[in-house]
């Protein structure tokens, strides 16, 4: 009878120390396995993030000089009065009369504009970051300076597009045109 | 013959005694007992080491986290995002300082423009010009040259009307795709 007595209780005992210890034990000691892989993969993935970083940063350090000129090529802000002074440096260069100069009034959605007309400036202001500005230009001169105009625009530091270009004659003058063109241009939002 | 025992009687009486409590069965159960416990003490040990472990790979991601600086991320995923941008305008950006170039090369010499108007829209760049010439030939050659221009497309005259100084006066509609300011412009970006 003890014997049996003795039995059960070990039993029990080791059942509950089973149940109630070691099964919960194994349990944790996997959740904290488990738990090492993760931040080990954490650890890996940061270490190559900061390689990374630290390889771009010192890109970017080396290349800051052209990196700022970004923000020429598409300024932050609208800057109207730095394009009103390069594009009519950009006329009176080439010996052309600067008669006319609009700046378009930019819509609050990237880029909207100013030209209700223009869908293809609708269209890509809808999907993009940047804004867009339009700009009426009128001037007066010879056909070779309107081609060396288009050509300075192009390779102008701020990103400026022409939009279309009309040519009249002067009636006057043999030789002299006027010009009126619609220019495009961009800055980020 | 008569048995002879050399444990003493006391101990002998004890190892019955617990002979009595203690099966063998109760003794396999008992070591299971002892040895659950042993699994779990070594469990615990095992669990302490492995909380270490993950202690140290804890401070060592806190110790890499501080080595971040933030300005410099933030001035690299800003830069991405410029880079982005800029590349979205130098897509659409166009190039036209040629395009007159290509108008000069398809105009017959005796053919003069008085007005011309050029818009882009709708990836094409529409071209409407007012002609002067001085012979019906001319006119016609002319219309020629623009229709088969490798990149003018639907070449369209009308108004032809005689000018009091006897000039053949009409007007000149074309279209030309989009890429033939793009493909400009990508020739000028390898140049620069």
């Amino acid at each position: 009878m003890i014997k049996d007595i003795a039995s059960i209780v070990l039993i029990l005992a080791f059942i509950g120390i089973v149940v109630f210890l070691d099964v919960p034990g194994v349990q944790g000691v996997l959740q904290t396995r488990k738990d090492i892989e993760i931040q080990k993969q954490t650890l890996i993935d940061d270490q190559v993030f900061l390689a990374k970083v630290n390889e771009l940063t010192k890109i970017y350090k080396d290349n800051k000089e052209s990196i700022d000129k970004i923000d020429l090529i598409l300024p932050l802000k609208e800057d109207i009065p730095n394009l009103i002074v390069q594009v009519e440096s950009l006329v009176f260069e080439q010996g052309l009369i600067l008669d006319k100069l609009e700046v378009g009034i930019p819509v609050e959605d990237g880029g909207g504009t100013i030209n209700p007309e223009d869908v293809r400036a609708k269209k890509e202001s809808s999907s993009s970051k940047y804004k867009t500005l339009t700009i009426s230009l009128g001037f007066t001169g010879d056909y070779s300076a309107l081609k060396n105009f288009l050509k300075a625009t192009e390779e102008n530091m701020r990103l400026i597009d022409i939009e279309s270009i009309g040519i009249s004659p002067e009636s006057e003058n043999m030789g002299i045109f006027g010009f009126d063109l619609s220019l495009k241009t961009y800055y980020q939002k | 013959m008569a048995e002879i025992n050399l444990v003493p009687i006391e101990y002998r009486e004890r190892k019955d005694r617990w002979k009595k409590v203690f099966s063998k069965t109760t003794f396999i159960i008992l070591f299971l007992v002892i040895l659950s416990l042993l699994l779990h003490g070594g469990l615990l040990i095992y669990k302490k080491r492995l909380n270490t472990d993950l202690g140290i790979i804890k401070q060592e991601i806190s110790i890499l986290s501080n080595k971040r600086t933030p300005s410099e991320e933030e001035a690299i995923i800003n830069l991405d995002t410029k880079l982005g941008l800029l590349k979205e305008v130098f897509q659409i950006h166009t190039y036209w300082s040629e395009i007159f170039k290509k108008i000069e090369d398809l105009t017959m010499p005796d053919v003069y423009f008085s007005d011309a108007k050029l818009t882009l829209e709708q990836n094409k760049i529409f071209m409407q010009l007012s002609v002067l010439t001085k012979t019906y030939t001319s006119l016609a050659k002319q219309m020629l040259v623009f229709q088969n221009g490798p990149l003018t497309q639907k070449v369209e005259i009308s108004g032809i009307t005689l000018s009091e100084k006897g000039e053949i006066k009409f007007s000149l509609s074309s279209a030309f795709p989009l890429s033939t300011l793009l493909i400009n412009g990508e020739k000028n970006k390898t140049t620069k």
